[in-house]
């Protein structure tokens, strides 16, 4: 549903939150149904739902702190609300979401393993040496350090993967044999 | 030795599918709530790519989780100057403002994840629109005593 444009006069003798008030019932007169039937699914602390009822007082102070563009912010924020389509809410990350890793499963043939790691802590220890003997500064040697112990990390997480599927192949072949 | 604007990760020859597969075995321990182990491997990625926006991005919401705010608002800009079509570090700069009282900022990034996911199928923008539904709710609460025009769904409900 396409939001038609928003018609408010600001009134500088309201406060904000006040003339907030004003814009947002512009706003439903022009999307109430929808938006009805959004916080009517919602009622209840919205920020909890997603792990995060602990940051509604901020957002309180937060608007209570606004000095400047506060009709922007209100006519941002009413403006995406009056344009939300469905039930997102359930479809939201319920922590901070990470980005490009964790997104697609690992499928197929997986591109490391043990053997490959312990190549990658060689190189590595090859570069710590050659850093090592150029008198490298210590950022450079802190990077490497970290870098040591991230493989250490996936290395140790391989080797979990290793025995748990060494255990089903062993499940496997007895409830195979019996 | 390196090159000038060589990384380590291209020094060892790590493939992107490699790189991606270290970050994913990051990404199951955040989900299962092991967070030095899944810090540990996002903080030695951006050391071997300082390059790779998804490293920034995943340090930068792990550092928004435990709230160490200053260092992950640096990742998660440092992301977005990488790879600008990315959600997550917006989300995650939204998030990081409304905790430090600046609404302006917040909803501006708020504001940008959303319009990256018109279709309202990514988890992380649609983390921002709840964050954005419940800024609309304490404008709500805020003007209860002025609002006179009760809402359609508490008519209905």
């Amino acid at each position: 549903m396409t939001t038609p444009p928003i018609i408010y006069t600001e009134n500088k003798n309201l406060s904000w939150l006040a003339q907030a008030a004003n814009f947002e019932k512009a706003v439903r007169r022009k999307t109430k149904f929808m938006l009805g039937k959004i916080l009517g699914s919602v009622v209840g602390g919205v920020l909890d739902k997603i792990g995060l009822g602990k940051i509604a007082p901020f957002v309180k102070l937060g608007l209570n702190a606004l000095t400047g563009n506060w009709l922007g912010v209100a006519q941002d924020v009413f403006g995406m609300v009056s344009n939300f389509k469905g039930n997102f809410l359930g479809k939201a990350a319920k922590q901070p979401p990470l980005g490009g890793f964790g997104q697609s499963l690992m499928q197929g043939k997986s591109a490391l393993n043990e053997n490959r790691i312990s190549g990658l802590f060689k190189g590595l220890s090859g570069l710590f040496n050659a850093f090592k003997s150029l008198g490298s500064g210590g950022n450079l040697m802190g990077s490497i350090g970290k870098i040591f112990s991230a493989f250490n990390v996936v290395k140790e997480s391989l080797q979990n993967n290793q025995m748990v599927n060494n255990r089903i192949s062993v499940a496997q072949f007895t409830n195979a044999r019996s | 030795m390196l090159a000038e604007q060589q990384t380590i990760r291209e020094e060892l020859g790590i493939s992107s599918a490699e790189f991606t597969e270290m970050g994913n075995v990051g990404a199951m321990y955040y989900q299962q709530g092991n967070l030095e182990k899944a810090r540990t491997i996002f903080e030695g990625l951006v050391e071997l790519d300082p390059q790779s926006a998804d490293a920034h991005s995943a340090l930068g919401a792990l550092l928004t989780l435990q709230q160490q705010d200053e260092a992950a608002i640096g990742h998660l800009q440092k992301a977005i100057e990488l790879k600008p079509e990315q959600i997550a570090p917006y989300v995650n700069l939204g998030e990081i403002f409304i905790r430090r009282q600046k609404l302006e900022e917040a909803v501006a990034n708020l504001k940008k994840a959303i319009e990256l996911d018109p279709d309202e199928q990514d988890p992380g923008a649609n983390r921002a629109r709840a964050m954005v539904l419940g800024i609309y709710q304490v404008i709500q609460a805020d003007n209860k005593a002025t609002d006179e025009i009760g809402l359609e769904s508490e008519k209905i409900n």
